[in-house]
């Protein structure tokens, strides 16, 4: 399998300063998203998935800085644009019509004061596919019918607050395809709904890429979503990616440390256990982390290369690389 | 404040208010067919704070105050007997018959050619309030006072804490250097007591104003005829406009601190967030999506603001730094009269208690206000209605 790539990101590292130090929330994370696939980025709470799935479009604000790297996006094969030297107004014209995200919480990602058409209708205004809001309002309707929004026409005149967490979810999506983008980036936009409208959400998400030939870059914690939905997928830990591999070839063959603890960890539905798995210890302190591989202080075949050398990501087999010590040899 | 167990009764007021809101609501369904089942919610939502505010009898009072000051400010030059700058003594054979004549005096004014000239219509007159030194009627200057109070807050509110407001949104949302720099700016501002600055402020700015409104036709015409005064009395006039100046260099910094620290907050939601990451231009996210969310408070500290203003301009008036002869001004009819006092203790209790009860209305209405957009106060309310 060929990679074309639509997004390529190398040696990203985008820190925070604050009161209590440099915050080192990315550390060196590359990665190429392939165009039709999607890609999963999983990891705890706190790794860096977000920031990493925000700084594609260069969405860090004060006090984060993208200290160094570079970002390439392709609008088609063999185009290459550098984000990093985009302007304002054309990082503007990037973010929503080619590139476009899905947050979390859709109940936070509205705007309590605006109904939903208007909403999509601004967004449609903001790139200029509809020429008023209320141009943008009326196709809004149309939008809301290819997300499967119940009631297209009576949802485009409701506030957030009379949808149901579903209904705004799909608000959401439709939103952020309102400008058609080729990649559109889902950070974990199923964690504050419940599993029935997750899968509805994650099926309607698969059929509108199938449909529209998007990419899908699903940031996720949930190892289930993963197995279901990815083609890829890249373990984070701590600010780097420790691991990457195709999806199958990740759960049968884990070859970090890090992602068999993580894999161990997801409870068997059909068996009883007594106690469930955890890894010990706790993420660590981005101000001032371990030397060497981050994941050493907690990692149980640690030795003492681990501790002062930092692994490279590395290909050990076919399109799977991993960042340890362990498979030198 | 009823305790909470007890069901809501719709007191006549509230029908009143049902009754105000529906009329309103079907007139302008008439025009726009629709327009009423469309915004059902929001003019229930109306209904709700005309209903807390009923419950609220000093919440009223403000508005009663502020509504008969509006009112007086709007018709008072109508509804005056005399002219702001109608000099009796000139009218009179014995001068000292309206020379500082107390409240309730009858003049009776004659055929006369040097009255007729200054434009006092013969005829009799009763000076309700008293009169000044010029025999000028008390109640008519007061009058016309409320207007002239009423012009400069609404051109210093129209305009100055809305620099402190857009400035606060912009390093809100910026943060980083321009934060740093803007709120520093703002520090320096009230490092200096807002009076004293205008004070300042309105010595220094004359000289460059005066031309500016002077030479403009346009301006000067609109002007005048906002504060009602005579063409003869422009010069005076730019006085009160320096004041206005002045005070929107004074009142904006207190604005953008108060909206900068909301903006902080507003800016995390994460709807700002989306916003950005669709593409929206950043003049949209801040006046589309984090202004309105903010504007609450924020109106509830222009309403407050309102009698600080008319306070302020009053005091500067009475200093002798706003309003000059012969403009009627309440802070400079208190001064004017000050030197008469006690013995024409009119002159300045009567525009003292205009101030008072103006200041006390913008106040008791802000309060109110506050309490009625408490969602809390407001929920409890919509429980007792609905459970009727």
């Amino acid at each position: 399998m060929e990679c074309d790539p639509i997004v390529e990101v190398k040696d990203l590292r985008v820190y925070f300063y604050t009161y209590a130090g440099v915050v080192k929330a990315i550390d060196g994370v590359s990665f190429k998203i392939c165009r039709g696939e999607t890609y999963c980025l999983v990891g705890e709470t706190g790794c860096g998935k977000s920031v990493t799935s925000r700084a594609i479009t260069r969405l860090i604000y004060p006090p984060g800085r993208i200290v160094s790297g570079e970002i390439y996006y392709y609008p088609e094969p063999g185009k290459r644009v550098n984000i990093m030297q985009l302007s304002e107004s054309e990082l503007r014209r990037l973010r929503g019509e080619e590139i476009s995200y899905i947050f979390q919480d859709p109940s936070a990602a509205l705007d309590p004061l605006y109904v939903l058409g208007y909403q999509v209708g601004e967004t449609m205004l903001a790139h200029k596919r509809v020429k008023s809001v209320k141009e943008g309002m009326r196709r809004a309707v149309e939008v809301l019918r290819t997300v499967l929004m119940p009631d297209p026409e009576k949802r485009a005149s409701s506030y957030p607050h009379e949808l149901s967490g579903g209904m705004k979810q799909r608000g959401v999506i439709g939103i952020s395809l309102s400008n058609n983008p080729k990649l559109l980036i889902a950070d974990e936009p199923t964690t504050a709904l419940d599993v029935t409208i997750q899968a509805q959400l994650m099926d309607l998400l698969l059929d509108l890429k199938r449909e529209r030939g998007l990419t899908l870059l699903l940031i996720t914690h949930n190892l289930g979503l993963v197995a279901e939905y990815c083609d890829r997928v890249a373990v984070m830990y701590a600010g780097n990616i420790v691991e990457e591999a195709p999806v199958e070839e990740l759960f049968e063959k884990p070859l970090h440390p890090y992602t068999q603890a993580l894999i161990r960890a997801v409870p068997n539905p059909t068996r009883r256990i007594e106690k469930l798995e955890h890894i010990p210890g706790t993420v660590p302190n981005l101000v001032k982390p371990p030397p060497g591989c981050r994941f050493h202080p907690r990692c149980p075949k640690a030795f003492d290369r681990c501790r002062v050398e930092k692994p490279p990501l590395k290909e050990y087999s076919d399109h799977h690389k991993a960042a340890c010590w362990l498979y030198e040899e | 404040m009823s305790g909470d167990g007890e069901v809501y009764e719709k007191k006549l007021l509230d029908r009143l208010a049902d009754a105000l809101v529906d009329g309103l609501a079907s007139l302008i369904d008439l025009f726009l067919s629709g327009w009423k089942e469309r915004n059902r919610a929001r003019l229930d939502e109306l209904k709700l704070t005309l209903y807390a505010l009923n419950r609220s009898p000093i919440g009223l009072l403000g508005v009663v105050l502020v509504l008969a000051f509006i009112i007086v400010a709007i018709l008072g030059p109508t509804l005056a007997p005399l002219g702001y700058n109608d000099q009796l003594i000139y009218c009179v054979t014995d001068f000292d018959e309206v020379r500082l004549a107390p409240p309730g005096t009858v003049v009776v004014v004659e055929e006369d050619a040097i009255c007729t000239q200054l434009g006092v219509e013969p005829g009799t007159y009763k000076l309700w309030l008293g009169a000044d030194e010029y025999g000028r009627d008390l109640l008519s200057r007061i009058l016309y006072g409320a207007r002239t109070s009423f012009i400069v807050v609404l051109l210093v509110m129209i305009v100055g804490p809305w620099i402190g407001i857009l400035l606060g949104l912009f390093a809100g949302y910026r943060g980083g250097f321009v934060d740093e720099v803007i709120m520093r700016i703002v520090d320096v501002f009230l490092a200096f007591p807002g009076l004293i600055l205008a004070i300042a402020l309105s010595a220094v700015l004359p000289s460059r104003l005066d031309p500016i409104i002077i030479n403009n036709e346009f301006l000067l015409n609109s002007l005048l005829r906002l504060f009602a005064l005579n063409p003869d009395d422009a010069l005076p006039m730019v006085r009160l406009v320096v004041v206005v100046i002045a005070l929107w260099i004074v009142w904006w910094p207190v604005y953008a601190r108060l909206v900068r620290g909301m903006v902080l907050s507003a800016r995390e939601n994460t709807y700002v967030e989306a916003a950005r990451a669709l593409g929206i231009p950043t003049h949209s996210i801040l006046i589309g999506h984090i202004l309105p969310n903010i504007l609450g408070p924020v109106l509830v500290y222009l309403t407050l603001d309102f009698g600080a203003v008319i306070l302020v301009e009053a005091g500067l008036s009475f200093l002798g730094l706003g309003a000059v002869p012969p403009i009627a001004d309440w802070g400079r009819i208190i001064y004017d009269g000050a030197q008469y006092f006690p013995n024409a203790w009119w002159l300045v209790f009567f525009p003292g208690l205009a101030i008072l009860l103006t200041v006390l209305g913008f106040n008791l209405l802000g309060d109110a206000l506050r309490d009625i957009m408490d969602p809390r106060t407001r929920r409890r309310i919509e429980f007792k209605v609905k459970g009727r």
